[in-house]
């Protein structure tokens, strides 16, 4: 088009009506002068009129010729259809809204997985230039995720040119001044290259160097943005301030920003230098962390390989303390996100474009039976001089404008839905840099995601649409249309699989929700607000000895059953519901190798007085357990039942394994059956031991206060309690245990409802699938319809025509899902793997699989609603005039 | 659509050779000479002569205005402009090639 033209196209908007009123005059100019002529022929004035407009040809043609030529046809004529679409789309509301919501699901529950994919895996970590930035780990077989030792990192670092290398390690610490309570803080003893390395800057002071990393180097201390706000008011005067860390001393010298520090944890950091529990000399303790950066003159693969290659090195120079440790070598992106083709994403991923696409498909019933009812409309508007691309274009731009506006809504859906998920996990489980924003990539992602279902759900529908006969769909006036028999059949296939995907779904979540919500007797005792909890963590240079934290244990329990409103005071290895450690056993007569997994609880004698629970059998533990010349431990029933099957487990002999092949089996002797406690959050009690706690006194601690009480009343004292014990030891985490217990079981919750959301998307797909293809059938078949109307079929017969044919497509996907379900949990064993002691609990179960088939046919029933009313509106007159 | 059976592109060039020999014509006029002179070998719309005009208006090479038809008629007038001569003189040319060409392939057939 040359510059000419194309500015008189452009320019033609302004001189729009002028040039139609032109073309106008010029036209029956035209045609007034050939009428003459062939009047002038001896034609009557009417012959002579027509002939005129057959010998000019088609005038709306012309005209639309006319208009292409004139302006910019292309952008023109789309803005017309999109008016065209929006107008023809307000007045079929109910196929517009049934269409969008179903695009909408589609696209927000694929938008929000991909927000929550892209916020794990695909951001960066928020360290400068991160992408130079490697993890140094080391792995044997069974632990694919250790540290190196001081004497690995240190050796390590001097014979590495290409990338300079900083180590941390993290813990628990008490930080406390000469006038506040201690705190508990995350502290980081770091090398000095540590924040040179991660590029960290501070607010105010400085960061710890090379310097403050030396023996006998002042003690430095550098606290996050956090603390400095809340402990020393965000005053300058913080720096050079002393404060007691776990008990020593150390000046505070810097501060740096929340959201920057590395690793995200920590809130202090020290000099490695100072760390007294780090062992410098065992090649084995393999306790630091290690980042490094890759100098800017080297390449990052042969960078990381040098690292790899010293470490590995480094192990077969060391055979003893080093048999079979390999050194690993991965950036630190790749470290702390994970990557997107790990499978288990990939799998979440396709969760998502599953959804997608069965959205999509099911608009493209929708669109389909929409164009069935409408051919008399693309008929004419063919006929009149609308070229095929054109009427292509038109549906297609309609099924464009439901995308978008279901993208749109369907951005609502996933800001709701991340949101909602976010809720679903406690504050300080996720590091900072995962805050599931939905950024300009997520946005662009949408829209892609949303243009590719226009085209997915479109495409087919405007191609049959405007394939149909023109002349054939006139002369009966657009009540014979022919669906296609293939694309029928197929899409009767793909909804039969969305009801059995339905069914499979439905049958998983009532088993896991019979599981999970199947009570013991101890689930009340937990839920009360009556039981303050916390946790104590004792420093190991403080603390060494078993005797010492001991004597700790006994001075709390004493100090604070003294409390007003105090009942009793317990303490244990961790709290109900809890992860705890795991132990293998055996029962008398049983050879080592047939030892079972348990989990282990090391309680307090007043544990279970405390939960307010009594012995199943037997005693519970006194305080005359766990002294020397004692062997007792306590079972819980599921253990009883593995160890003693059929006998009083009572007076019973069980070994604790340990881990070292050659050391001897411990043999203790079973004085109680212990109340049901779950370990791990909503799932079937499993084998617990229950060991003293004085056995071996743990550093880390949980501490169970039984009120009078709510638990936040007597909160404020019993941290005072603590505090008068020993100041470097503070009760964090306090809350009450019903509390505690709830925020424990944030993942199963969260996973719960995850399932239960994506089995409704599934179902209520499946429905809008249902309808669609109900709809789809009755609009291709409304000729057949009148014809029976006509015949004298009454309006329940139809109505049983019509739901019969749901309920056909119901039935096989029941069936199919039924069979899925059985299969599936045969092949997987879910119901078994789940060691379920409910009695007929099982994946497959035929109550409540008859229930799920209930709930299909009342859907198909609702589903099948409003195509019955479209096949009663036919009118048999109308359509047998047409033949 | 059955204008498609005048030779493609050949339409605009009767168009401005019609506007060459006869002066400033009105549409309709148009159309008849062009039919008067394929003596019914053409079968032509008439209503396609005029996204033609516009197209040839558009590139300059014939300009319009309204004036009087033999009826007494406000009828819009057609006149070829230097630029449509110029290219008249082109197009014949390169016509007058092609269909020599294409005779001598033709009449060479054994």
């Amino acid at each position: 088009m040359s510059p000419r033209v194309l500015l008189s196209r452009l320019l033609d908007p302004l001189f729009r009506a002028r040039r139609d009123r032109r073309l106008n005059d010029e036209v029956r100019l035209h045609l007034d002068l050939l009428a003459e002529e062939f009047e002038a022929k001896g034609l009557s004035p009417e012959e002579a009129r027509s002939a005129a407009r057959r010998a000019f040809g088609g005038v709306d043609q012309v005209a639309m010729r006319y208009r292409d030529q004139r302006g910019l046809p292309l952008v023109e004529s789309i803005a017309q259809d999109a008016r065209f679409a929006g107008r023809s789309l307000t007045r079929d509301r109910g196929f517009a809204i049934t269409t969008v919501l179903v695009l909408a699901l589609g696209i927000g529950v694929n938008n929000m997985m991909f927000t929550i994919l892209y916020t794990h895996t695909l951001r960066s970590l928020p360290v400068a230039g991160a992408d130079r930035v490697v993890f140094v780990s080391t792995r044997d077989e069974r632990n694919t995720d250790r540290g190196l030792s001081w004497l690995e990192f240190d050796e390590t670092r001097q014979a590495v040119g290409g990338t300079a290398l900083a180590a941390f390690a993290t813990g628990p610490a008490a930080l406390a001044d000469a006038d506040r309570a201690p705190e508990r803080v995350e502290r980081s003893h770091v090398t000095g290259q540590l924040f040179d390395v991660l590029r960290i800057a501070p607010i105010i002071g400085r960061v710890i160097t090379v310097e403050d990393d030396r023996p006998g180097a002042p003690p430095v201390a550098v606290v996050s943005e956090s603390i400095w706000k809340a402990s020393f008011g965000g005053d300058r005067s913080v720096l050079g301030h002393d404060v007691s860390i776990d008990g020593s001393p150390a000046t505070i010298v810097g501060v740096i920003a929340d959201r920057s520090g590395f690793p995200a944890s920590s809130n202090v950091w020290q000099p490695l230098a100072s760390s007294k529990s780090l062992d410098r000399d065992d090649r084995a303790a393999r306790v630091l962390r290690v980042v490094g950066r890759v100098r800017e003159d080297q390449r990052m693969d042969e960078a990381m390989a040098e690292v790899r290659t010293v470490g590995d090195r480094l192990s077969a120079d060391h055979p003893d303390a080093s048999r079979g440790i390999h050194t690993r070598v991965v950036t630190i992106n790749e470290r702390f996100l994970g990557r997107a083709s790990d499978p288990a994403w990939a799998a979440f991923m396709a969760v998502g474009f599953l959804v997608l696409l069965i959205a999509a498909a099911n608009a493209a019933h929708l669109m389909i039976a929409r164009g069935l009812q409408r051919a008399r409309e693309v008929a004419i508007r063919a006929s009149l001089g609308a070229s095929r691309w054109r009427l292509f274009r038109q549906l297609l731009l309609e099924s464009s404008l439901l995308a978008a506006v279901g993208g749109a809504i369907g951005l609502g859906f996933a800001v709701a839905g991340v949101r909602l998920f976010r809720q679903g996990i406690p504050a300080g489980i996720l590091p900072y840099w995962m805050d599931y924003a939905i950024d300009a990539r997520v946005l662009a992602a949408l829209v892609g995601v949303s243009a590719i279902t226009a085209v997915l759900a479109g495409t087919v529908p405007a191609l049959q649409a405007c394939r149909a006969d023109v002349n054939d769909t006139l002369r009966n006036g657009g009540a014979r249309v022919t669906d296609s028999r293939v694309g029928r059949r197929w899409s009767g296939a793909l909804l039969v699989v969305e009801l059995a995907l339905g069914v499979v779904m439905l049958a998983n979540v009532a088993f896991s929700m019979r599981v999970s919500s199947a009570s013991v007797p101890s689930d009340a005792a937990l839920t009360t607000d009556t039981v303050l909890t916390g946790l104590v963590s004792l420093p190991a240079d403080r603390y060494p000895s078993p005797q010492s934290r001991l004597a700790f244990q006994d001075a709390v329990k004493e100090q604070l059953a003294r409390l007003p409103g105090v009942r009793g005071v317990a303490m244990a290895s961790a709290l109900p519901v809890f992860p705890v450690s795991e132990r293998k056993i055996l029962a008398e007569g049983q050879e080592r190798g047939d030892a079972i997994s348990v989990r282990q609880v090391a309680i307090g004698e007043e544990y279970f007085d405390v939960l307010g629970l009594g012995a199943e059998r037997g005693r519970l533990f006194t305080s005359e357990d766990g002294v020397p010349g004692s062997d007792s431990v306590l079972v819980n029933a599921q253990l009883a039942a593995r160890l003693f099957p059929d006998g009083n487990p009572v007076g019973g002999r069980i070994a604790l394994v340990p881990p070292q092949e050659t050391a001897a089996l411990e043999w203790r002797t079973v004085v109680g059956v212990a109340p049901i406690i779950r370990q791990r959050p909503q799932a079937e009690p499993e084998p617990i031991v229950y060991m003293p706690l004085r056995l071996s006194p743990p550093a880390a601690a949980a501490i169970l206060v039984a009120g009078d009480l709510p638990a936040a009343q007597i909160a404020p004292a019993a941290r005072e309690a603590l505090r008068r014990i020993d100041p470097a030891v503070p009760l964090y985490d306090v809350a009450a245990l019903g509390e505690a217990v709830a925020r424990a079981e944030w993942n199963a919750r969260l996973s719960h409802s995850l399932l239960l959301a994506l089995t409704l998307i599934a179902v209520g797909l499946a429905a809008a699938g249902l309808f669609a293809v109900i709809n789809r059938m009755v609009a291709g078949r409304r000729r057949e319809f009148g014809v029976r109307l006509a015949l004298g079929a009454s309006a329940s017969d139809v109505a049983r025509l019509v739901v019969g044919n749901a309920a056909k497509y119901v039935a096989y996907g029941a069936v199919a899902g039924i069979a899925a379900a059985i299969a599936w949990d045969a092949a997987f064993g879910v119901s078994a793997r789940s060691q379920t002691t409910l009695p007929g609990a099982r994946l497959a179960d035929p109550i409540v699989l008859l229930a799920i088939a209930g709930v299909l046919a009342a859907v198909a029933l609702l589903a099948s609603l409003a195509p019955v009313r479209m096949a009663l509106g036919v009118d048999p007159l109308a359509v047998l005039r047409q033949d | 659509m059955a204008a498609d059976e005048v030779p493609y592109g050949t339409l605009d060039l009767m168009v401005l050779k019609t506007l060459d020999g006869l002066g400033p014509l009105h549409g309709y006029g148009i159309a008849r000479r062009i039919e008067q002179v394929a003596q019914g070998s053409l079968a032509l719309n008439q209503g396609t002569i005029y996204p033609a005009l516009l197209r040839l208006e558009q590139k300059r090479w014939i300009a319009s205005e309204w004036g009087t038809s033999e009826n007494n008629r406000r009828a819009r007038f057609y006149r070829i402009t230097t630029a449509g001569r110029k290219q008249l003189a082109a197009a014949a040319e390169s016509w007058a090639r092609t269909v020599s060409m294409v005779n001598r392939l033709l009449e060479n057939e054994p």
